[in-house]
Parts: C-alpha cells; sequence; structure tokens
C-alpha cells in the first residue's frame, strides 16, 4: 500500500481543522459530534434557547437573575477587561443532520482515498499482521476485539473530553495544556502499545 | 458560565452559595455528574437564563 509523504500528510491534516473553521466557524470534533448524537437520541432536543442569545443578553439576563435570588447588592462593579466568552459556547447547537453528513463524509472520505490508492476492500478481520498475530493467540473473535476497542475509545474520549481531531488538531494548534497532555497520552499509548506488541510476538 | 459570572459582577454570590457550599444541590454539577451537556444558560439554581427573563 502506498502512503502518502510525511509532508503532504502534515498539510492535508492541517487543511482539515483550518478549512471547517473557515466553513462552518466551529472547530473539528469527531468524538463530540458523535456525543451530540447520542445525547439528542437520548435526551431529544436541546429546548433551553441558549443558541437565541449573545453575550451581552446572557449577562443582562444573568444579573437580574442574581438580583432576584440574592438583591442587588449581590452584584459587584465590574470593570471592561476586554474578556469576552468563548463564542462557541454560546452558538446554537448544530442538528443531526449535520453530525450524520459529516460523520458520513469521515466514511466516505477514506473509502474515496483508498480506492484511489488501489488499496479498498471490505473485511471483517484485524488490520495489522503483527496485532492480528498477537491477539490472534487469545482465540477472541476479531469483531468481539474490535467493539471492546469501540467502547475503549468512547470510553477515553469521554473522560478527556476530546479525542485525537478535538484534542490532537485543534487543541494542541492552540496550544491548550489539557490537549498537550492529551495528545502526549494518546501517541504514548500508541507507541508503547506497539512496542508491546513486538515484544509479544 | 464561570466566564459569564465574573464579567457579569456575580461571581461571588453564585460561588459562595453553591460551589464552596451545597455544590452538590448545583443543577450544573447534577447534569455534569449525570454526564450530559450542560447548557451555556443553566443557572445554578436550575433556571435558565433567556434574554427576556425580568426579575
Amino acid at each position: 500500500m502506498a502512503l502518502w509523504s510525511w509532508w503532504l500528510s502534515s498539510f492535508a491534516l492541517a487543511a482539515v481543522p483550518i478549512a471547517h473553521w473557515l466553513f462552518l466557524n466551529r472547530a473539528v470534533a469527531v468524538s463530540g459530534r458523535y456525543s451530540a448524537l447520542i445525547d439528542r437520541i437520548r435526551f431529544g432536543a436541546p429546548r433551553d434557547g441558549s443558541g437565541e442569545m449573545d453575550q451581552a443578553a446572557l449577562l443582562e439576563a444573568l444579573r437580574a437573575q442574581t438580583a432576584a435570588d440574592f438583591g442587588d447588592d449581590a452584584i459587584e462593579e465590574t470593570e471592561p477587561s476586554g474578556e469576552s466568552v468563548d463564542e462557541t459556547i454560546v452558538r446554537s447547537p448544530q442538528g443531526s443532520i449535520a453530525h450524520l453528513l459529516f460523520l458520513a463524509g469521515l466514511a466516505l472520505g477514506g473509502a474515496a482515498s483508498a480506492m484511489l490508492a488501489g488499496s479498498f476492500s471490505l473485511r471483517g478481520g484485524l488490520n495489522g499482521d503483527v496485532f492480528a498475530s498477537v491477539v490472534g493467540q487469545l482465540g477472541i473473535p476479531a469483531p468481539v476485539l474490535l467493539l471492546f476497542g469501540g467502547l475503549c475509545v468512547g470510553f477515553g474520549t469521554r473522560m478527556a473530553a476530546g479525542c485525537t481531531s478535538g484534542h490532537g488538531l485543534c487543541g494542541v494548534s492552540q496550544f491548550q495544556t489539557g490537549s498537550l497532555v492529551a495528545t502526549a497520552a494518546f501517541f504514548g499509548a500508541g507507541v508503547g502499545t506497539s512496542f508491546a506488541l513486538g515484544a509479544l510476538q | 458560565m464561570y466566564t459569564l459570572l465574573k464579567l457579569s459582577g456575580t461571581l461571588k454570590a453564585w460561588q459562595s452559595r453553591y460551589c464552596c457550599a451545597d455544590y452538590k444541590e448545583c443543577a450544573r454539577f447534577k447534569l455534569s455528574a449525570d454526564n450530559r451537556r450542560v447548557p451555556i444558560n443553566l443557572m445554578p439554581n436550575g433556571a435558565y437564563l433567556r434574554s427576556n427573563d425580568k426579575p
């Protein structure tokens, strides 16, 4: 299988979050879209109306609510600091169709790339000779292993509040400490697993 | 929500009532502990901020 050169892969990866931001004005978050879809299925569409409000409206409503609960004295004078609420958290969430289109695009893009490289094939087994040979000795069916792996990924991404796209592509590019730590953990675990598999083979 | 509270000058009131005292009664904490999305406009007391809110 022919692999892209490292520099071409780097540019392609960097183009993904940049294009996503330019076209949608949102950070890329694959696991976030999965989570949003699951939340929509579990709890229905959000009815909180947060997407209808801008920062000024939120601040005004917040002061009114505070005065009602604690009295006017609870509100302190503030000086303009130039600080603002992250635009992404006051914007209305995207609908399920947008999430589904994005996730379908991932699958179609991967399939198109494999087809162009002439390596497209559908198979139910494990990909990777070393991994298959090591875990094959355990006698566990491949679909069970894949399901277990998927559950581990889902658990980890919810626990870390993001996956390789959110932390690795977007968080790291913004020098966010949590994303730097999370990405180091992703790749560190990958390298460690690779060495462990090599030793077990 | 933290930034909103800070910018609006209401942080101390909510912190002393919920964060530093009855945090288990905080509506935001409850949702988060239940692994559910916490809306930006959900107040610790369970009320939703809306642009036409009146005291």
